[in-house]
């Protein structure tokens, strides 16, 4: 008997459902983002980019789901349940896709509501971004929402990759934080550029730019564009690890 | 107990590979930037070796370049002047960097010195007027002491190695400024009057991290009267390297003029600690170390929770039921292996790195041998720190993931928030106060002058705290984060 796909969503459905840690990682997503969002607004008043300074919780929210992203899949492996799973659900790919599918949702949700408290946070304590104009401003948090899905989906391909959520998680947290940390150090103006386009983290995150744009290393659409691929590659590696390795 | 622990963790394959990689990280990051990072100067079409900027007295950087009319004093003598006025110019400052105005720069001097001789470097000490930190008493480069608000009368005088620096409102009633020793000064000395004008600088973040250090020329005019004893000025721009700005090619060279015993000193530069801006820091050389601390936190966590998942730490609790005791065995190899791991891979790196960018051309920043140890031995302790504090995390809420999330988020993210001038400065120097991230304060061989308008930013690698209340900050974390595992661990269930 062959499932079909409704059927591994449903049963992708009930495990969520019923372990909380996607929930609590996303309700962390929020508190975290929304938190470190109105500290540095309220810090950061006077910034040249005060909507940059108000999405500044998006670098901590990036972690949590992207860790659950990780956990969605490696977790399994380290209770063995994912053997279970795969007996059940033998078309591995189909699971993957429903994991997938759950973790969108899921992180959009957090992600509309935590962008939106960031902004609507500096909004309050920034006196309602002065001289930004609309378009820009809602650029910079659709672009924050769907940065915060790919880093999610990163992860739960990096999971399928490695198969130990912790050590994959450190992977896509270096991933994430230790390159923009080193680019500064880079001794080549050319190089520091390059790099800044194809780090996920750097590239996407340009999305969250609203003055001086222009002098960025690449276009916000384009740099999202940089961290989707990431997420499409690694998702893609992951699928095939899926099923060509014993689970 | 402690054999125990040791033995646990080295015949796990994963971890002392982790370690392994961290060292490398560590010091591959390290030398491949140095070797990638090479400096030339050349004059016109020809390369000549960089000019080395002017060390002091104690082997620091200074800033020695400054107009300074100068006579010879041999033996004991004093020099008394008022300082008549002080004017100007600054070009194109901010908001609009449109134009050159009148003004002074807030470290503006005018004032009197005696030095010895003017090659750049040589030993000094000055009563000196600014344009708004008052009267103030400066020798060899580093030392500031405030003297009053406001005084236009200056005074110094010289008995044997002393120098005594005086100052007046009226001209007679005089308080004492500073008082200096300079040990082996010679006979005879150069006294005279002096101008410095600092550039104008400001500090602009960066779209990529970092932030960029701009410095605008600036030029002052100290008017000097009733000089005495008066007369026999020679004229010397100390440290001069014959750059023009095109300020002092058509507006106003840089000079003296003596004029019904009045004296015009015209000019800019300072006297002053250097090297902000010049050469590279040796802590620049253990960049990789962001990467080992990365993988230290995983091999930290898992150290303990693998122990949760695999049900070992029942086992261990078994062989050891004082448990505060075995949480504290497993907490010191964590940090005895990561300390020794930090160890090599700083000893290793900061060396050979050094010694790499020094062959590149670069000027490396000289450090003595304390500094040197200390960012060496206190990096490894840095590690160690962060690592029991992960290792605490992991102990304390027993899963992996979380543990790694926490401790990513707590050392490594403000790190990057604060370093990569993500944050407005403000904000970047509470960051490194109160997160684990405050520990990086270990590795900052150049203190911050107050006498030096400099942007002092953490993205210069200038932290808020100074090196050991740094890494105190990581050990109250990491004693805080292993309390509250012990208290879960005693209380609760394995």
């Amino acid at each position: 008997m062959t499932a079909a796909p409704a059927d591994a969503l449903r049963a992708e459905w009930a495990k969520v459902r019923t372990v909380p840690d996607l929930g609590a990682a996303l309700l962390l997503t929020v508190v975290l983002t929304v938190a470190v969002a109105a500290v540095a607004a309220a810090a950061g008043a006077g910034s040249p980019d005060p909507v940059h300074v108000s999405l500044l919780g998006v670098q901590l929210g990036q972690a949590v789901v992207a860790a659950a992203g990780v956990q969605l899949l490696a977790g399994e492996y380290g209770t063995g349940l994912i053997r279970t799973t795969f007996a059940a659900l033998p078309r591995r790919r189909q699971v993957l896709a429903a994991k997938a599918l759950l973790l969108v949702a899921g992180v959009a949700t957090a992600a509309v509501v935590a962008v939106g408290g960031s902004v609507l946070a500096g909004w309050l304590l920034l006196d309602g971004y002065p001289g930004v104009p609309a378009g820009a401003l809602l650029r910079a948090a659709a672009g924050s929402v769907l940065y915060l899905i790919l880093v999610a989906l990163l992860g739960l391909g990096a999971g399928a990759v490695v198969r130990h959520a912790a050590a994959a998680t450190g992977l896509v947290l270096g991933l994430l934080y230790l390159v923009p940390a080193m680019l500064r150090f880079f001794p080549d103006e050319d190089l520091q550029e390059l790099v800044y386009r194809l780090c996920p983290a750097t590239a996407g995150q340009t999305v969250q730019t609203t003055v001086g744009l222009a002098a960025m290393p690449i276009g916000p659409w384009a740099g999202l564009a940089v961290t989707a691929g990431w997420a499409a590659a690694v998702t893609a590696a992951g699928a095939m690890v899926l099923c060509r390795r014993d689970a | 107990m402690i054999r125990a622990e040791w033995t646990k963790f080295r015949t796990v394959r994963g971890w002392l590979l982790g370690l392994a990689g961290a060292v490398l990280a560590t010091v591959f990051l390290g030398v491949a930037a140095a070797s990638a990072s090479h400096t030339s100067c050349s004059k016109g079409p020809v390369e000549v070796p960089c000019p080395r900027p002017p060390t002091g007295p104690d082997g620091g950087l200074v800033q020695d370049r400054f107009p300074f009319a100068h006579r010879d004093l041999a033996g004991d003598g004093s020099l008394t002047v008022r300082v008549a006025g002080m004017t100007g110019i600054i070009t194109y400052p901010p908001p609009n960097h449109d134009e050159i105005v009148s003004g002074l720069v807030p470290w503006a001097k005018a004032g009197i010195m005696v030095k010895d001789g003017v090659t750049p470097g040589s030993r000094y000490a000055a009563v000196l007027l600014t344009a708004a930190h008052g009267v103030r008493w400066q020798h060899d480069y580093t030392h500031d002491q405030a003297g009053p608000a406001t005084a236009s009368w200056l005074r110094l005088t010289r008995t044997g190695d002393t120098v005594t620096g005086y100052a007046s409102a009226d001209g007679s009633t005089w308080a004492e400024v500073g008082t200096t020793r300079l040990a082996g000064l010679p006979r005879t000395v150069q006294i005279g009057l002096f101008v410095a004008s600092p550039t104008n600088v400001t500090s602009t973040a960066n779209a990529r991290g970092g932030s960029i250090v701009q410095a605008r020329f600036t030029q002052a005019t100290g008017v000097f009267d009733r000089v005495s004893p008066a007369g026999g000025w020679r004229y010397d721009e100390v440290g001069d390297d014959g750059e023009r700005t095109d300020w002092e090619k058509f507006h106003q060279p840089a000079g003296l003029r003596e004029a019904a015993g009045k004296l015009t000193l015209t000019g800019s530069g300072d006297i002053a600690p250097g090297g902000t801006a010049a050469g590279v820091t040796v802590e620049r050389t253990l960049v990789g170390m962001i990467f080992a601390l990365l993988l230290v936190i995983v091999v930290a966590v898992l150290f303990v929770t693998a122990e949760y998942r695999r049900g070992l730490i029942r086992t261990t609790l078994i062989a050891e039921p004082r448990r505060r005791r075995a949480l504290a065995a497993k907490a010191v190899v964590i940090g005895a292996v990561t300390f020794a791991a930090g160890l090599v891979a700083a000893g290793i790196t900061m060396p050979w790195a050094t010694r790499l960018l020094a062959d590149g051309g670069n000027f490396v920043q000289p450090v003595g041998l304390a500094t040197g140890l200390r960012v060496v031995v206190g990096s490894a302790a840095l590690l160690a720190l962060l690592a029991v504090l992960a290792y605490a995390l992991g102990a304390a809420l027993r899963r992996g993931l979380l543990a790694v999330v926490l401790a990513v988020a707590l050392t490594v993210l403000p790190y990057l928030l604060a370093t990569a001038s993500v944050l407005p400065p403000g904000a970047a120097q509470w960051v490194l106060r109160l997160t684990p991230a405050a520990g990086f304060a270990i590795q900052q061989t150049l203190p911050a002058y107050a006498q030096v308008s400099y942007p002092y930013t953490p993205s210069d690698g200038y932290f808020p705290l100074p090196p050991w209340a740094g890494l105190a900050v990581v050990a109250a974390w990491a004693a805080a984060v292993l309390a509250v595992a012990a208290a879960r661990l005693r209380r609760g269930d394995a």
